[in-house]
């Protein structure tokens, strides 16, 4: 520690640090553009000169380190002088655009003129033009309010670990430039908004739409994925403008992922449905409240009457709020039936006797920051989780090692030590190899067991080691065997665990009860139900949805379709209604999206995390808690009368409080019962979800679609599988199955391995993909 | 006494071959420090001594610059030779390597030895092919000798040195553009704290330092610092090369003691033509500030008299105006020469050059306007000392010296929109 | 549908020529040969760069597209614009042009018919202004195709124009 005077205050400091950051500790302001906390000093703005005792020149407070006894002054005449002078240079060819610029009234450098610029300038010569570019559909350019600060180019670098943009040409020639004129990449490209002190980076979707001043702000929640950033909804009369970061340490820091900051334009979308909406013979007719919902209860009870409740199903979203899948659990269960699921990306459910209590993993992101180790088992984490990627990143600044299993090479925006890319159908033989477990059938080359065995050894050295594992685990035939092993893995390395739970509030349904073997706080059933996947096998005679959409949403969808078409009631609770919708449902409520009503997410580090509604639901669209209370109680279940979504919340915490439940996970048990298949001869599925098409919102965001990545329709194979089957590069194929047939382009890739077929979901062209074989049809 | 240090072998057959430079004693100090007989203390002591400054503009002193790499510290550090010669007026280096490679090569092993790097690199500015393939040639011929490389001998010392070259830009100069451009980047120059002492080269502790300092090196091992110390003055040891230019008979480079007379040294270039008179000189390359030729007649060539007659030895390029010469057309050259090769990292010099060259470019075309002289002169004093390299003050020196000592002429050309000097 | 567009590498001999030069540097700084490498590009097309040269340099040395680009504009001496079969680079810096330099490119100019920074007609030479070239003390000075050329006299200038105009290089 060293003491040091700034502006006359006495103050303590580390040694090494840079005085800004020491006046920030102690709120003595000093101006500066290129310095940002979060980024690498570049001390090129030289905005922050400030006067230190016995030196001639001013200094550079984001680049002086302090040492004992060190005199700073930051507002004496000479630090004044120097900083006007700087920000006099700014300024000459700056255009004086503030009334246009949609940055104005939260701009750095306008605020910073007020306080530090000359009243006029001497400058009268004709100033810089920079040409603008497109650079993709969240930002707009207008280079020539550039200040060249590189805060933006060292985000890039720094954070996004994608360098998109970079400096190109030199002295009063520079411009802030992506490469020849390629748009940004990467899915963290909106925190530029935020990083860029001027107009030169603003928001497209928000441009010319609002003055800042004018807008007001409430915190929320994004749903989207299971981290759910902290964020600002900016709204006006009812309408979202945008949406920016709300400081979390411990969820999101400063930064948003594209998707959460621009899923806000699905909202507002013309598939929104204004009222409730009944099937009848002569076509679909619009209801009010109070007959959708008489009608609806007495339609489900004539069903359950006729059928049973077996017949039963209930399948909500894991994107729903914590009260909504609360009361979906209370309100299923008292129809009798206990089919009732939010696992809609799985289908391998044979352990679920022995899961805990919920899938909450064991550790935090300071944990990931913090590993010496990281095992990345089965995930794109960089697609699910892109925030994740900047604790991992950060990991490696302290010289962590990641390694890499995945059955697919997917692209990561950091540095890899070690990985093996194997078929999806070897993942759950690789990691037993790893967890140098015995009885193997042993299809594994000897090259791979050597590489796995190295990681291993590698991970076994490090003090703190965290595995991750995300979708391509959740997805799998034989997840259970996987989640098994990773444990025994995670046991051996004295690891931690995390899981990236699919949806925003996987947790809060496990807590809540929507599995079909287990209610509300663990509570086990009497007969277990069905789980989502086989209650659309099972065809069975009423469906009722909550907030998803099947033919998009679901692990094969075409089995979703076949029994939603075949069943005689299917009543919906959506958003949105779709030409797809109206093939399958019998009633369609419309419910709130997240920005609309309050709520809980619990996410993958187990916070419990709060909404509160930015603006009205629009239409006569309900929240979600409402439609599911309103239904209960006009189907006379009693315990429904809620005033408050505060009282539904309320009543599941103390339920929570109330049940001693042990943990529940007895993993020994299933040892036994591991699952190792063969790779068979057959093309193995490896499906996927577009990063910007996780849910019925981000669908309908039409920035997000301009920028999603793997959604067009096609098919990736491995090109000796291309050779094998005769098939080459862009050519239309036909996907075969049973009854159904689907074209796609193929595209062949040396990142996909050997018998493997890689294709999206979440899109129209696969929205009839069953489970079982596949085949590739020549056109 | 001329051509002892670096151009000593200017006046030989066949002066750049590795026979010619050892004939005349070159290699001696290498081989010794190969044979034990000389330690990194010694050297250093040596260089402290001998009074040598920095050659490439700064003056810093060399041994002193030295002694700041620890050889005892372990792990990987490097020495580079700065041969990027920019600066105008400045043509030095380029004839050291042409016609004395083998002599740049000894100092920077000497260097590397003194100060435990096992690798240097030479950079030189792009445009310097020819002497590329010089010192490339002369590179070979040493490794070939069995003077460089690992184990240089059968001893313990390992010695590798490359010839980089560079692509067109005067910021390289700059010793941390340098090294950024070295490592493949943009030349950037970094902001100090840390020093390359500390974080150099690919982050690992480094020396840069100028063509001419490196050469001189081996000289001063071998004669003795007292040697060198006597060829000049007390506080500015030794020779220095002035790359004399512009308006006189015979431009050169001339490699003199430090402390001659600059009449003597305008007479070794021929001096001027008859009937012109000395307008102004501009001692130490463009960056340093203009003097009058009434001042420089009674100046010596040393880094203190320059100081105290209000300038700077620099890079030792003089460039000599005389009468014919309109003050106002040169320094909207020189201004434009800032212009296209300030870096753009910091704002006052990215938006002061081009500033500057409008204004400047507007009284040349006659626009000029009453207050534009005030106006150039606070440009340069607000980028001076605002900026993260010297860059800035090379900037701002030029502008404020030709306006302080040429006022007149200024003040007429943007009074009545044209040049006092009439040709 | 979607159809890969074949990629420029580069030639094997600039690929040896490269993988020389790399025994420089330390093999985890491979960037470090980045002005050799687009240097060699350069010369291997007509003296200019163009992008699918940027993108074979960077794959080359396994370093970001933005990276080679932010180098390749910085750099004078990389040309990202065509030039003429021949370069020439007068430098008007402040020793050449107390030496006439001035003069001496407007004679360039007019006898070439083209302005500074223009490409002639036929293609052949290209005419640009240069900084210091380091040749002070023989200036006037200009670049030809990479060689020197110094104590300029307009006859002198005549003479080397002449002979690139006849399609001799040197
Ligand atoms: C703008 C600028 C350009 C420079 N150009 C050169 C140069 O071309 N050659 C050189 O040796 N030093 C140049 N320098 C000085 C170097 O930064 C550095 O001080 C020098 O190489 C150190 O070597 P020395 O101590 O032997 O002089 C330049 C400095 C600045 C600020
Ligand atoms: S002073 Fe100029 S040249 Fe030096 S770093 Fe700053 S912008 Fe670059
Ligand atoms: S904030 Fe310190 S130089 Fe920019």
């Amino acid at each position: 520690m060293v003491k040091i005077v700034i502006d006359g205050h006495e103050l303590q400091a580390s040694a090494g640090d840079m005085i800004i950051e020491v006046a920030d500790a102690a709120d003595i302001y000093i101006p500066r553009f290129c310095y940002h906390k979060k980024l690498s000093i570049a001390a090129n703005c030289r905005m922050c000169l400030v006067d230190v005792a016995n030196n001639g020149k001013s200094l550079p407070a984001c680049a002086t380190p302090v040492v004992e006894g060190m005199q700073i002054s930051t507002k004496s005449a000479k630090a004044l002088y120097s900083q006007r002078s700087v920000m006099e240079f700014l300024l000459i060819n700056h255009p004086l655009d503030c009334p246009i610029c949609d940055q104005g009234g939260e701009c750095e450098l306008q605020d910073l003129s007020m306080g530090y610029g000359w009243d006029s300038s001497k400058f009268t010569e004709e100033k810089r033009v920079v040409a603008d570019y497109n650079i993709g559909p969240f930002i707009t350019t207008n280079m020539t309010r550039c200040i060249h600060c590189t805060r933006c180019i060292r985000f890039g670098k720094e954070i996004a670990g994608v360098q998109d943009l970079g400096l190109i040409n030199r002295g009063d020639d520079v411009e802030v430039r992506t490469y020849v004129d390629e748009t940004v990449k990467s899915n963290l490209s909106g925190n530029l908004i935020d990083i860029c002190p001027v107009g030169a980076l603003n928001s497209k979707p928000y441009a010319f739409q609002a003055r800042s001043w004018e807008l007001k702000s409430t915190a929320s929640i994004a749903p989207h994925d299971c981290l759910g950033a902290n964020i600002f909804l900016h709204t006006r009369e009812q309408k979202i403008f945008r949406v920016v970061s709300k400081d979390n340490q411990q969820v999101n820091d400063i930064w948003l992922s594209d998707r959460d900051r621009f899923s806000y334009l699905g909202i507002q979308h013309s598939e929104r449905l204004p009222k409730p909406y009944f099937k009848e013979s002569n076509g679909w007719i619009e209801k009010n409240w109070h007959d959708a919902l008489t009608l609806t209860s007495a339609k489900l009870k004539i069903n359950i009457d006729k059928y049973t409740p077996k017949q039963v199903a209930g399948i909500i979203s894991p994107n729903s709020t914590f009260e909504e899948l609360y009361l979906f659990n209370k309100l299923i269960r008292a129809l009798g039936t206990n089919n009732i699921d939010h696992r809609i990306r799985e289908q391998d459910f044979s352990d679920q006797e022995f899961q805990p209590l919920s899938p909450t993993s064991m550790m935090s992101a300071d944990d990931l920051q913090t590993s010496d180790g990281i095992l990345i088992v089965g995930s794109n984490i960089g697609v699910e989780q892109p925030l994740l990627t900047i604790d991992i990143k950060s990991a490696i600044g302290n010289g962590a090692k990641i390694y890499v299993i995945n059955p697919i090479d997917h692209k990561f925006n950091f540095d890899i030590a070690e990985k093996i890319i194997v078929n999806s159908a070897l993942l759950p033989q690789l990691l037993a190899v790893m967890g140098q477990y015995d009885g193997l059938p042993g299809e594994l080359a000897n090259s791979i067991v050597n590489e796995a065995r190295s990681i291993f050894a590698s991970l076994a050295n490090c003090k703190k080691v965290s595995i991750v594992t995300g979708a391509h685990l959740y997805q799998h035939k034989h997840a259970s065997t996987m989640r098994v092993l990773l444990i025994e893995l995670q046991k051996q390395l004295s690891a931690k665990l995390m899981y990236l739970t699919q949806g925003a509030n996987s947790t809060g349904a496990w807590l809540a009860g929507c599995i079909p073997h287990r209610t509300t706080a663990g509570e086990i059933v009497s007969s277990n139900g069905l789980s989502a996947l086989d209650s659309f096998k099972e065809n069975l005679q009423t469906y009722i949805l909550f907030g998803i959409e099947p033919e998009l949403d679901c692990l094969y969808p075409g089995n979703a379709m076949n029994a939603l078409k075949q069943a005689s009631l299917v009543i919906v609770c959506s958003p949105y209604i779709t030409e797809q919708m109206l093939g399958y449902a019998d009633i369609v409520l419309p419910i709130a999206t997240f920005a609309e009503t309050d709520g809980t997410y619990i996410n993958l580090f187990g916070s419990k995390q709060k909404t509160s509604p930015a603006i009205l639901p629009i239409y006569d669209c309900k929240p979600g808690w409402e439609v599911l209370r309103d239904l209960g109680n006009s189907l006379d279940i009693a315990g429904m009368e809620y005033q408050s979504n505060q009282e539904v919340y309320q009543e599941v915490t103390d339920v929570l409080q109330q049940t001693k439940y042990s943990n529940r996970s007895n993993l020994n048990k299933t040892t036994k019962s591991l699952k190792f298949v063969s790779q068979s001869a057959d093309l193995n599925l490896l499906l996927e979800w577009p990063e910007n098409s996780v849910d019925c919102i981000t669908r309908r965001s039409y920035a997000l679609q301009q920028a999603n990545t793997f959604s067009k329709p096609l098919a990736y194979i491995n090109p000796e599988d291309a050779d094998r089957l005769s098939l080459i590069d862009g050519e239309q194929i036909i996907l075969v199955q049973q009854v159904c047939e689907f074209p796609l382009t193929l595209s062949v890739e040396q990142y996909v391995p050997k018998n493997c077929l890689y294709i999206p979901l979440g899109i129209e062209a696969t929205s009839n993909l069953t489970e079982g074989k596949i085949e590739i049809k020549k056109c | 006494m001329a051509n002892e240090v670096c151009f000593r072998t200017l006046s030989l057959e066949d002066p750049t071959s590795l026979s010619t430079y050892e004939s005349i004693g070159g290699y001696s100090t290498w081989k010794s420090i190969i044979k034990g007989e000389l330690t990194a203390i010694n050297i250093v002591e040596e260089l402290k001594k001998s009074c040598l400054r920095g050659r490439g503009g700064a003056g810093f002193p060399t041994g002193l610059k030295w002694s700041f790499l620890n050889k005892d510290i372990p792990g990987q550090k490097y020495v580079v030779c700065n041969s990027d010669e920019g600066e105008p007026g400045t043509c030095k280096d380029r004839d050291i390597m042409r016609y004395n490679p083998h002599q740049v090569i000894e100092g920077l092993a000497i260097a590397g030895f003194a100060m435990g790097a096992d690798t240097g690199y030479n950079y030189l500015r792009g445009e310097y092919i020819e002497p590329f393939s010089v010192m490339e040639h002369a590179l070979g011929e040493a490794y070939s000798a069995g003077l460089l490389g690992k184990g240089v001998m059968g001893s313990s010392i390992t010695f590798n040195l490359y010839n980089h070259l560079g692509a067109g830009s005067y910021i390289c100069g700059e010793e941390t553009a340098l090294l950024n451009s070295l490592e493949g980047g943009r030349g950037l120059p970094r902001f100090k704290p840390p020093f390359p002492a500390n974080f150099g080269l690919y982050g690992k502790p480094t020396t840069v330092n100028n063509t001419e300092s490196f050469a001189s090196v081996p000289v001063i091992l071998e004669k003795g610092a007292k040697w060198f110390l006597e060829l000049g003055t007390d506080n500015s040891g030794g020779t220095k090369i002035f790359s004399v230019s512009g308006h006189v008979m015979k431009p050169g480079n001339f490699e003199v003691g430090l402390g001659i007379p600059f009449a003597d040294l305008l007479s070794m270039a021929g001096g001027l033509a008859t009937d012109r008179t000395l307008k102004a000189v501009i001692p130490g390359g463009s960056s340093m500030k203009i003097l009058a030729g009434e001042i420089m007649m009674q100046v010596n060539m040393d880094y203190d008299s320059l100081r105290n007659a209000g300038s700077s030895l620099g890079s030792g390029a003089v460039i000599i105006m005389d009468d014919t010469t309109c003050m106002v057309s040169v320094l909207l050259r020189l201004a434009e020469f800032y212009h296209d090769e300030s870096c753009g990292q910091c704002s006052p010099c990215r938006e002061g050059t081009g500033w500057l060259v409008k204004i400047l470019n507007r009284i040349i075309k006659g626009q000029g306007k009453k207050g534009d002289l005030d106006t150039l002169v606070n440009i340069a004093n607000n980028i001076e000392g605002r900026t993260i390299c010297a860059f800035g003050e090379a900037v701002a020196w030029p502008i404020q010296s030709f306006i302080d000592n040429f006022h007149d002429e200024f003040a007429f050309f943007v009074k009545e929109g044209h040049s006092m000097i009439i040709n | 549908m979607i159809k890969k567009q074949k990629k420029y590498v580069l030639p094997e001999n600039l690929q040896n020529k490269i993988d020389e030069n790399l025994k420089k540097y330390p093999s985890d700084h491979r960037q470090s040969a980045i002005l050799y490498a687009l240097r060699l590009t350069q010369n291997d097309n007509g003296g200019w760069i163009r992008e699918q040269h940027m993108r074979a340099v960077a794959d080359y040395l396994k370093i970001d597209y933005i990276a080679v680009y932010e180098v390749a504009t910085f750099y004078s001496m990389l040309k990202l614009k065509p030039v003429g079969k021949s370069l020439v680079s007068v430098c008007d810096n402040i020793s050449c042009k107390l030496k006439g330099a001035d003069n001496l490119l407007s004679f360039i100019e007019e006898y070439l018919q083209i302005k500074t920074g223009e490409t002639t007609s036929d293609g052949l030479i290209t005419l640009e202004r240069a900084e210091c070239l380091g040749a002070c003390v023989n200036a006037p000075s200009m670049i030809v195709n990479d060689e020197y050329q110094e104590n300029l006299t307009k006859d002198k200038v005549q003479q080397i124009l002449d002979n690139l105009s006849n399609g001799d290089n040197h």
